[in-house]
């Protein structure tokens, strides 16, 4: 039974605008639910809810499929609900430093404990040097002063006048004193002293002695007269400003009496203020004092408190996407302030990062992104572990400085964490990474496409509407609805199928909606999609044309018309990002006697990919199994892609490939107007290939351009008859009888249709009729092994000779 | 500020201000005064630092000690020791004199000479407006400005000048006025006394004028307080016409101390 072309009908699966029932999108209602990922959305709801540790999510498929509005409308609705998560500060720690504390407060009070300690900051400031200034502190303070100076100078006048009385002065040098003799109220020279009597030389230097030992007595008290003097002056400030600091911190501690952690920072501050209320005093001679920069300096900056997180706007909780996510996006940060050459930093200066931000709901990231960033993944694992987010700074972590750093205390963290990402990535990780399925349990898998049924076309057409609404775009018409999703259909490969590649369709209507715009629309009709088809084809297909053109040219050899022997059309693919086209190859083959050796010559140069050669082996395969069960096979035979210089992979050729070989083998003519795809199995059954429609035009375009003659035609596995969804002109080449589309199933309709020749099956004996290409062929093998059988003898003979 | 006038006339410029230093009398206490005046008058500052002789003699006899006061431990010293010891006094008061001449904007010299304080303050008293010298054995406690001002108003060439001084000091530090005047002259000066109470309170200060038996003047000029207290003499009072004199209030008021020319 000959094989038929297909109807025209056949090429291409169209979307019945009539079940369409409306006139153009603006009819439609929007689409609320997510079209097509059931199991996605089902995956996401369950991830959601699961609030125990390590169902964190990840989306998996490929980018355009929208997997974030699907996540966000579950996500939204959950997030609003939730309670508010609390704000965090970091404050100084008295005791501490380095080591700044984590204060939690509920949402907003962070911002408002900020401004109250400014506040605070800016009361003690004034109060504090106006009680220094104060009449009664300065009568207090200068009894104090008095009472110290009173004593030492005293000490010092007493010991000076009882020298003198004595015969000798008290002399104040630039370190200290010394003592000399005195005459006349002079200081004598070493001469005088020397015409003293020696008596009065010895009364003398005893006295001096005398002093000498008093003198360093008294000296020897002033540190305990200094240190009790500083004691009182201690005593008196405190006294002073016990009652203001006291009052003004205790209108603190009422409003945040229910905030234990708060509560203990403020008796810290009250502590350290008391410890150091010369620093308030320090500026009472300042008027007016510079608040504002009084504040922000460095003895002040202890009582700033550092919001990390601000949840005072916030509504439900947070769903934070961070698109960089580098290990300080993630983790924050500690930044530096270089200072006379060195580089200084305190908690003023820590930084939160988008865990922080997220803490108490969601985070949302791109897992390839997080993985080229160094060491984020790594971090990102260790802060869901932990529970915590610890904020260590990369260049110690990694021992490259040595700078005055800090080592904040840890905030407890309680986020899901949602990765993105297509699905090799998430294989990957769970293969090579055990902590990986640990901490995200939860596999979202969104699908690429929806089964064209007319209740899923209808829906289709909704989410059309929603995507035209939300992108401000002109209304749809039917047709040109229509022509979308039958275009959908062409990008996904089936015909049966319509897309969920989101970005793509919505590229494509943005972009005929620029072509209506173009001409004047207040619509999107057909003839604007088919235009931004065009367009967009036109703008990709340089090379195409270029491949054709030197086709057409003869400089790439294909025949298109006559027969030849060993020589069959093959067709391959070339893909460009997203662009794709097909293209005629001339696959042609050899054959000669041989010990059954298949030679894929791609392979032998290491320009054929394993699948391939896989294909190629399968031949041998096929011809042992079909024609040689039962005997040796005799022949060695080579098999080529002529004039390709590049990497050959896929088996889509392989029938092509068996065709060449068996029409080499049986020294049979094939058909040049027709080309062939298709991969083969050991028992000759055609199998189905990828990139069915772009292989049918590759080869159409060629025979079109060299006119068509009713001949032409593209033999395709029968299970692509499904994909098939051939533009208009091939369609209708098809309908003039002009182009033909074989579906074939097995390699024997092949070389029927390529020969013209019945492919024979074998009777009881396992022979062929005769005339058939099977006979031929099996004729050939026989013919081959007798001349091995002949060459054997007669080497054997030969061997003998020698022998003898 | 330029201040040249005072209620009953006129009186003229200050252009020098001298500020005398020894080992003893090297207080930022009379520095800050010093710059303050000159800067607020729009004159010179002269520093003077005296290489105390008495020291360089008494350094120099064998056996000389020096009690080094912060440790209270006893040294063997010598004349050129001292010299040296005296220079890098010296060198460092310059150094201060100047950062602080230039952060206030004045001209200033520094002269160093060997001697005794109060004999090259006397003998500056032709050549200088003002004098700021003294003698302060214990250092004023952190953080104490000048609060009073003590004058000795005597009917003298040198009053009206000496009230500019006193106004302006007492604007400069917010420091209450003391002024001390013997009974004997008080009508005398009953209109130059009315014209600094008004110029004082033009200011938002007050004066306090405390009448004294000439006896008794130096005493009420040297009662407490210790600290934040700063006289102001008219150079050519009775009672310092010697420079033993001048030796004996200097060595009895114990802080800054203005003489006003």
């Amino acid at each position: 039974m000959p094989i038929e072309g297909l109807s025209a009908d056949r090429l291409y699966h169209a979307c019945d605008p009539s079940q369409l029932d409306f006139q153009d999108t603006g009819e439609l209602s929007d689409l609320e639910a997510v079209l097509g990922q059931d199991r996605a959305m089902e995956a996401i709801r369950f991830g959601v809810g699961m609030t125990h540790d390590g169902y964190n999510l990840y989306l998996a498929g490929a980018q355009g499929l929208d997997k974030t509005r699907a996540l966000r409308s579950v996500l939204d609705p959950i997030a609003r609900q939730a309670e508010v998560p609390p704000d965090w500060c970091y404050v100084n720690n008295f005791e501490t430093p380095h080591r700044p504390r984590a204060l939690r407060l509920p949402a907003g009070r962070g911002q408002q404990l900020r401004r109250d300690m400014e506040h605070l900051l800016e009361d003690l400031l004034n109060a504090i040097p106006a009680i220094f200034r104060s009449e009664e502190y300065r009568t207090r303070a200068q009894e104090i002063s008095e009472d110290f100076q009173e004593r030492e100078e005293r000490a010092f006048r007493e010991l000076g006048e009882e020298a003198k009385e004595k015969g000798v002065a008290l002399l104040r040098t630039p370190l200290g004193y010394t003592l000399a003799p005195l005459r006349d109220g002079e200081p004598i020279s070493q001469e005088d002293f020397d015409q003293l009597p020696p008596d009065e030389q010895r009364r003398i230097k005893r006295v001096i002695d005398e002093i000498n030992a008093r003198l360093k007595q008294i000296i020897r008290r002033i540190p305990a007269w200094k240190k009790e003097s500083a004691r009182r002056f201690k005593e008196l400030n405190e006294e002073f400003t016990r009652e203001t600091v006291e009052q003004l911190i205790a209108e603190l501690l009422s409003t945040y009496a229910e905030l234990p952690e708060v509560i203990a920072y403020l008796e810290a501050v009250r502590r350290d203020v008391s410890e150091n209320i010369n620093d308030f005093r320090a500026h009472e001679e300042e008027e007016p004092v510079k608040l504002h920069e009084l504040l922000s300096s460095p003895q002040f900056r202890r009582y700033q408190v550092n919001v990390v997180i601000d949840n005072a706007r916030s509504e439900g909780a947070p769903i934070e996407v961070e698109a960089n996510p580098t290990y300080i996006n993630l983790i924050g940060r500690i930044e530096h302030i270089a200072q006379m050459g060195t580089l200084q930093t305190d908690f003023t200066l820590i930084k939160g990062g988008a865990l922080h931000r997220a803490n108490g709901g969601y985070l949302i990231l791109d897992v390839r992104h997080l993985l080229t960033h160094s060491f984020a993944y790594e971090a990102l694992k260790r802060v869901l572990r932990a529970k915590q987010i610890r904020i260590e700074s990369l260049e110690r972590m990694l021992s490259l400085v040595s700078t005055i750093s800090l080592e904040p205390e840890p905030i407890p963290l309680e986020v899901k964490v949602v990765l993105k990402g297509d699905r090799l990535l998430h294989y990957l990780l769970q293969t090579y990474d055990p902590e990986f399925g640990l901490l995200f349990k939860v596999l979202a898998d969104f699908s690429e496409e929806i089964d064209r049924s007319p209740e899923a076309t209808r829906l289709y057409a909704r989410l059309i509407a929603t995507l035209v609404r939300r992108e401000r775009l002109r209304p749809f018409e039917r047709d040109a609805v229509a022509r979308v999703i039958e275009q959908g259909a062409r990008q996904l490969e089936d015909g049966e199928k319509a897309s969920l590649h989101m970005a793509g369709l919505t590229d494509l209507l943005r972009e005929a909606d620029y072509w209506a715009g173009q001409g004047a629309s207040d619509g999107c009709r057909l003839e604007h999609v088919e235009q931004a088809i065009e367009a967009r084809v036109r703008r990709l297909d340089q090379l195409r044309e270029r491949l054709q053109e030197e086709i057409l040219r003869d400089t790439i050899l294909i025949d298109t018309q006559g027969t030849r022997i060993a020589q069959v059309n093959g067709l391959s693919v070339i893909q460009l990002g997203d662009f794709a086209f097909g293209r005629p190859s001339r696959i042609t083959a050899t054959v000669r006697l041989g010990e059954g050796k298949l030679i894929d010559i791609e392979r032998e140069t290491r320009l054929g990919g394993p699948i391939h050669s896989k294909g190629v082996l399968i031949l041998s395969s096929y011809l042992g199994h079909r024609y040689a069960s039962d005997r040796p096979l005799s022949l060695s035979a080579s098999l080529v892609f002529e004039q390709s210089y590049g990497m050959v992979e896929g088996d889509s050729a392989s029938a092509a490939e068996l065709c060449a070989l068996l029409s080499a083998l049986a020294e049979l003519p094939l058909r040049q107007s027709l080309a062939v795809t298709g991969s083969v199995n050991q028992l000759g059954q055609i199998q189905a290939i990828g990139a069915v429609n772009e292989k049918v035009e590759g080869f159409f375009d060629i025979c079109k351009a060299r006119g068509l003659d009713g001949e032409h035609g593209v033999l395709i596995p029968a299970a692509n008859v499904k994909h098939l969804m051939l533009r208009e002109e091939l369609r209708e080449a098809a309908r003039q009888g002009l182009f033909h589309v074989y579906p074939v199933s097995s390699i024997d309709e092949v070389m029927a249709l390529l020969t013209g020749l019945e492919p024979g099956q074998a009777d009881a004996e396992g022979k062929y009729p005769a005339g058939t290409v099977s006979a031929r062929i099996q004729a050939r093998l026989d013919e081959l092994n007798r001349l091995r059988v002949s060459f054997a003898r007669a080497a054997r003979s030969a061997n003998d000779d020698d022998g003898d | 500020m330029m201040m040249g006038t005072d209620a009953t006339g006129t009186s003229p410029p200050i252009r020098r201000v001298l500020v005398a230093l020894d080992t003893v009398s090297r207080r930022p206490e009379l520095l800050e005064p010093a710059v303050a005046l000159a800067a607020l008058l729009g004159a010179e500052l002269d520093a003077l630092f005296v290489e105390d002789e008495t020291l360089l003699r008494a350094a120099g006899l064998r056996s000389s000690r020096e009690i080094v006061l912060v440790s209270a431990t006893e040294r063997k010293t010598s004349a050129a020791e001292m010299a040296r010891a005296l220079r890098r006094l010296a060198a460092a008061l310059q150094a201060q004199i100047e950062a602080m001449a230039a952060e206030a904007g004045i001209i200033h010299r520094f002269e160093i000479v060997r001697g005794r304080c109060h004999r090259a303050v006397y003998e500056a008293r032709a050549s200088s407006d003002v004098i700021v010298t003294g003698r302060l054995d214990v250092a004023w406690p952190p953080h104490t400005p000048i609060r009073v001002l003590r004058l000795l108003l005597a009917a003298s060439g040198a009053a009206a000048r000496a009230l500019d001084v006193t106004v302006g000091l007492a604007g400069r530090y917010r420091a209450d006025v003391e002024l001390v005047v013997p009974q004997t002259q008080e009508a005398e000066l009953g209109e130059t006394l009315a014209a600094l109470a008004q110029r004082l309170r033009a200011q938002g200060l007050d004066l306090h004028l405390r009448r004294c038996l000439s006896e008794d003047c130096l005493a009420m000029l040297a009662a407490d307080p210790l600290a934040g207290r700063l006289v102001i003499l008219p150079a050519d009072m009775e009672g310092i016409g010697s420079a033993e004199a001048l030796r004996d209030w200097i060595d009895a008021l114990k802080c800054p101390l203005v003489l006003v020319r």
